[in-house]
């Protein structure tokens, strides 16, 4: 877990692209918002092997935003009912159903689709406000970040000297 | 893009395809043959197996269900057999073939290894096979204990002395009631005292001569003619008191004569009661009754009908009744709501729409529609089996709420302990109640011993049995012509020792009955006779002497005032002419 923190500030302090730490945090969100076990985080997972994008800031973001997805549930639960039950989509849903391997998407579930639709409306706006955020972290918050006092404790631990060494 | 990335995926899709390649096939033989095992408690064995992908299909080779009862005999082998296997509804676990064919099917196979599982298992189902052989040899010692102990007692039957007691007789101890009653009358007849008789007859006499006596002359002789005749009449009265008393004897002699007759009467009818008691004994009621086939068959046809509902019952858990539609709300879960929609196809677990393996010598296994959920299709699972001469239907259906299973069972060659017939099953299963009956029909069931011991040719035998009620307490009854064939020609055979026995029986009684019972009807009659005769004679004396006595009396009587009239008249004469003497004398001295 320290390990992916550091590769994770690492990325967030050296020179890599802020558009892959975006692209990363962006489906770290989609898994962390929806159940884990459901057909589309397989498609998540594969995109993030095959995307050059930052596995770091996905695992993070994910961590987030699993806790957040199970506070937002209630609300997930609201939109994925009452999606599936507008009566203009029963058809499109029906068709949906029989499709072989999409009920394994478990599309039919309320939290399950309230939290992915949530997810990929935020996407998009994620994925800008982080890639400017990571240009604004660089260029104002890096050093104020670095002089913090926990910082400073963190870095003097002899703790986090023993990790930094033997993780390199 | 990174291609680095593509690595994981293109490991995991080689593995599958390694795994499937080489030990997928193994894998599905050692699950299906170990599955199949548990289900049918003896060993299912595949030769080979082989897998296909597009589209998904299997063929298996050599496969042998052994038979559970006969350890190195295969129930069921085909040569041969392949299906497809739906994709679409295995992504949801539900295995689907639209047809199997095979060919190659037999039954009754040899096999070189033990069909038996292992003895661990065998112990977990608590089951004893009994072997044909076995079930045969317990079968004849069973029927030869029992003709031995038909023989032993039908001896026991003809010896009539052995079992007959002349004091169990209830004729007999009538008759001695009879007797003793007898007794009793007769002595009470010899209490009445007949010298009362001889005492009135003197009574009278002496009144008689004393009345002769009377000689009235003069008024002085009227009272004591009088007395005489008074003691004359209490003398007469006398008698008529002693006349009411013999009648009442006589009539008191007639009903304790005739209640001795009733009880004669009585134990006439006790002996033919004897008789029909004595005829009862001698009767062989094993042979009368009809428990011969419970006793033969009981055993052996609750072994072959307990198999049959074996297998049914195996067969029933694997398709379970259809479950009551229950429309409760969505379940409310941790993370939201499942919300389903109609499906196209909607398939059960295990659906195979047709079976059919066919074998050399016209063998056939047909099974249509076999699923675990047959209420999804509104039919019922229907399998047919047929081979040599042997042939078999059942149906399960589900499309209602109550189950209702029917198995037809139809073998023209049909081995029940070494013997070949027909034989036929029909049984319903509704719900929880069962309705069937079995029949068999065949010859050479009895052994040759009883043949001969009977004097009879092999007959046709037939036994029914019939198995009603409750699944898991069904009442079971069982018929058979064996009972009458056998107790036909048993009684035939033993007819002359039985007759001779009867007549030696009734010769018992009547030697100790019929006579005792003519001596005391006899002596009835001659002590009634006697009785009769003698208060008769009595009363008719007395009446005799009576009559004689009161006309006497009479006639004395109409005397005796005669000679009043005559003394009266004359003395009133004389009291006339004594006052015509007096008046003149009276009125000559006036004058």
């Amino acid at each position: 877990m320290l390990k992916l923190i550091k590769k994770f500030f690492k990325a967030m302090n050296n020179d890599s692209n802020p558009s892959e730490i975006a692209g990363g945090a962006v489906l770290g969100v989609i898994l962390g918002l929806t159940p884990f076990f459901a057909l589309h985080n397989l498609l998540v997972i594969f995109l993030l092997f095959i995307l050059k994008v930052n596995g770091a800031a996905a695992v993070v973001t994910t961590a987030i935003f699993g806790l957040i997805g199970y506070l937002i549930d209630p609300l997930s639960h609201m939109i994925g009912e009452s999606i599936l039950t507008a009566g203009f989509l029963e058809k499109f849903w029906t068709y949906l159903y029989n499709i072989p391997l999409i009920p394994f998407a478990r599309l039919n579930n309320t939290v399950i689709l309230g939290s992915l639709l949530i997810s990929i409306i935020l996407a998009p706006f994620l994925f800008i406000l982080t890639r400017k955020f990571v240009v604004y972290y660089r260029a104002s918050l890096r050093e104020k970040v670095d002089k913090l006092r926990i910082m400073k404790i963190l870095k003097a631990s002899k703790i986090f000297k023993l990790y930094m060494r033997l993780s390199r | 893009m990174r291609l680095k990335g593509f690595i994981p995926f293109i490991i995991i899709s080689s593995l599958v395809v390694v795994f499937f390649g080489f030990f997928a096939e193994g894998i599905m033989k050692r699950t299906l043959e170990r599955t199949g095992s548990g289900i049918w408690g003896a060993k299912v064995e595949i030769e080979n197996l082989e897998l296909g992908l597009s589209p998904l299909r299997a063929r298996i080779y050599g496969l042998q269900i052994a038979n559970k009862n006969q350890e190195f005999q295969n129930a069921l082998e085909v040569g041969e057999m392949g299906f497809s296997i739906l994709f679409a509804p295995l992504l949801e676990k539900k295995f689907v073939i639209e047809d199997l064919t095979g060919t190659g099917l037999a039954f009754n196979t040899p096999r070189k290894t033990s069909g038996f599982l292992p003895v661990k298992e065998k112990k977990k189902k608590k089951k004893k096979n009994v072997s044909a052989a076995e079930e045969e040899a317990r079968w004849r010692e069973n029927m030869s204990s029992w003709i031995e102990n038909v023989k032993d007692r039908a001896s026991e039957k003809i010896d009539v002395d052995s079992y007959f007691s002349r004091d169990d007789l209830e004729s007999f101890q009538k008759l001695e009631e009879a007797k003793e009653e007898l007794k009793k009358v007769e002595s009470e007849f010899s209490g009445f005292d007949k010298s009362e008789a001889e005492k009135v007859f003197s009574l009278l006499k002496e009144s008689l001569a004393g009345v002769e006596k009377i000689n009235i002359n003069n008024p002085a002789d009227f009272p004591a003619a009088l007395k005489q005749l008074a003691e004359l009449r209490d003398a007469a009265t006398e008698a008529e008191d002693y006349l009411k008393e013999s009648r009442n004897k006589l009539k008191e002699v007639e009903s304790s004569v005739s209640q001795v007759k009733q009880k004669i009467l009585q134990a006439d009818s006790a002996r033919k009661s004897d008789m029909d008691k004595l005829m009862d004994k001698m009767k062989l009621p094993s042979i009368e009754s009809k428990d011969i086939a419970s006793v033969l068959f009981g055993e052996l046809l609750v072994n072959r009908v307990n198999r049959v509902f074996d297998l049914i019952t195996t067969v029933r858990a694997y398709i379970p009744p259809q479950e009551k539609k229950v429309k409760s709300p969505p379940r409310p879960r941790q993370r939201g709501v499942d919300i389903h929609f109609p499906k196209d196809k909607e398939y059960p677990s295990l659906l195979i729409k047709e079976v059919l393996i066919t074998g050399s010598s016209g063998e056939v296994l047909k099974v249509d529609w076999l699923t675990n959920a047959p209420w999804m299709f509104g039919r019922p699972v229907e399998i047919f089996i047929k081979y040599a001469e042997f042939e078999a239907s059942a149906s399960f259906d589900r499309s209602s709420e109550e189950t209702l299973d029917r198995l037809a069972i139809k073998a023209s060659n049909f081995h029940l302990v070494g013997a070949s017939g027909e034989l036929n099953f029909n049984g319903e299963f509704k719900g929880g109640d069962i309705d069937s009956s079995l029949s068999w029909a065949g010859r050479g069931l009895l052994p040759e011993d009883w043949l001969e011991f009977l004097k009879m040719d092999d007959p046709m035998i037939e036994v029914k049995a019939r198995v009603k009620g409750k699944i898991l307490s069904p009442g079971f009854s069982l018929s058979s012509n064996l009972d009458t064939i056998i107790s036909s020609h048993f009684k035939k055979e033993l007819e002359d020792k039985i007759s001779e026995a009867k007549r030696s029986a009734r010769e018992l009684i009547s030697q100790e009955v019929d006579h005792v019972l003519s001596e005391v009807l006899l002596a009835t009659d001659k002590f009634r006779r006697n009785a009769e005769e003698e208060l008769q004679e009595l009363i008719s004396k007395v009446e005799r002497d009576k009559e004689e006595l009161l006309a006497y009396v009479d006639a004395r009587r109409a005397e005796i005032d005669e000679r009043t009239d005559k003394y009266k008249k004359e003395t009133e004469g004389k009291l006339e002419e004594l006052r015509g003497g007096v008046e003149e004398s009276i009125r000559s001295l006036f004058k």
